[in-house]
């Protein structure tokens, strides 16, 4: 009776493992990367707040640094907007909007990384926004709550972006394999292109999500599949995912227009 | 009480060092370091084993929340409070353990303690990996990291043990 009684016992506390696994894993499979509501992400207040809190005592040692990195970028802004003044072209039709936000919280070494951001629903910040750092194209925006938002970076399983080639403009998807945080695979190019080490790659604009001609790398190397003749090309990122401090996430002021075309075109097929 | 506000408080400490330092190192792909498993390790042996269970969910929950990770840590957390059972199980003493005795070096040998922590970190870490890369295609890579993430967190887990051990 009691070998029964000790049985049983046992037995339910496997089941009750058993089912709370069941579950946690249901939570992971179903997961989405665009979350619409960020509670179930660390844009939730309470580790925002508290990642936010933590990040500000961090930082305040690297404040220097990071001022000298803005005066810089400030300055290659001025020398490009006189630029744009003096051959006196109109800036007209403004499509993007940049929204600017401090790092809080970054993982660069899991499989699946992320990147908390200081700014949420309340500063304009939408899920699929374009983001993109002082060097180039960081990733886009997966969740938003009302003060934070979390950024699905270019180092993640589920981010692709649209690319091309900046000097034939031959465009195909950038994806990353999850081994390198400097390296990401830039596929879908065909074979008889002039692909070259040391060419720029740059957004293609095709989707709504960033605009044209933003640096992503440069051709790091490449290899040509035999079998289907078109390229692989490793793309040596200009962000270093280590140390980024404070991102622009992009707003296309276009964007519902296309992506509600997109969606006629879609329920077409 | 006292006891208990100890185990709130070392839940705390290794919440927060795992996702507010921890998670925020990058040495490279291969180096991932969980401290955050040492609270289920350490809990009491008299701790009700249900009570372990839900402890463990909800340790991995709050990683998952600070890492944008639901599900994966959690699923996790509650895998190493189940698997506590049996290891702790399997490395009794020859005349068991103790109730008021705490699970650290001090009263069952650094020899014991390693054992105990590195059958579970190695557990925690194939089903973290596996399941985060979920596919047996990149199997030599992910190994490799279960590996060295390994070792990297064993060091970590008996550097924070001896921290927070109690002085009794």
């Amino acid at each position: 009776m009691r070998n029964l009684l000790d049985f049983v016992v046992k037995y339910a506390y496997f089941i009750l493992f058993i089912l709370l696994e069941v579950l946690c894993l249901v939570l992971f499979f179903s997961y989405n990367p665009y979350q619409r509501y960020g509670f179930a992400t660390s844009a939730n207040v309470v580790t925002g707040t508290i990642a936010e809190k933590w990040a500000g005592v961090v930082q305040y040692v690297s404040l220097a640094e990071e001022n000298e990195a803005l005066k810089k970028e400030n300055a290659d802004l001025r020398n490009r907007l006189e630029a744009y003044r003096r051959n006196s072209i109109p800036v007209l039709n403004k499509k993007f909007d940049y929204i600017s936000a401090s790092v809080i919280s970054a993982t660069t070494n899991r499989e699946k990384n992320a990147i908390t951001v200081n700014a949420g629903r309340n500063a304009g910040m939408e899920v699929e926004m374009g983001v993109i750092g002082r060097d180039g194209v960081v990733g886009i925006v997966s969740s938003v709550s009302d003060k934070y938002a979390v950024i699905m970076p270019i180092i993640h399983p589920d981010a692709r972006i649209s690319v091309k080639l900046a000097e034939n403009g031959y465009f195909g998807s950038l994806s990353w394999n999850g081994r390198d945080v400097r390296i990401a695979t830039f596929s879908e190019v065909p074979g008889y292109v002039d692909v070259r080490i040391g060419d720029e790659v740059v957004t293609s604009g095709f989707s709504a999500i960033f605009p044209e001609g933003v640096p992503v790398g440069y051709v790091k190397s490449f290899e040509k599949d035999l079998s289907t003749d078109f390229y692989t090309i490793y793309v040596e990122l200009y962000t270093d995912f280590h140390n980024i401090k404070y991102i622009y996430a992009i707003r296309n002021k276009d964007k519902e227009e296309i992506s509600s075309s997109d969606n006629k075109t879609q329920s077409k097929k | 009480m006292i006891d208990k506000l100890k185990y709130i408080l070392y839940f705390i400490v290794l919440l927060l060092v795992q996702a507010l330092i921890l998670d925020q190192i990058c040495v490279s792909v291969y180096v991932n370091a969980f401290v955050y498993i040492l609270f289920i390790m350490m809990l009491p042996i008299e701790t009700n084993k249900y009570l372990v269970l839900l402890l463990g969910l909800l340790m991995g929950l709050c990683v998952d929340l600070f890492g944008s990770t639901l599900g994966l840590h959690a699923s996790a957390g509650l895998l190493v409070a189940f698997v506590r059972f049996f290891a702790l199980d399997l490395y009794s003493p020859h005349d068991g353990y103790e109730s008021n005795k705490q699970l650290n070096v001090r009263n069952y040998g650094y020899y014991w303690f390693f054992k105990y922590a590195i059958t579970i970190i190695i557990i925690h870490h194939l089903w973290i990996f596996f399941l985060e890369n979920f596919s047996f295609a990149n199997i030599l890579f992910t190994l490799a990291k279960v590996g060295v993430s390994s070792l990297t967190s064993l060091a970590v887990i008996m550097l924070f043990h001896l921290l927070l051990m109690s002085r009794k």
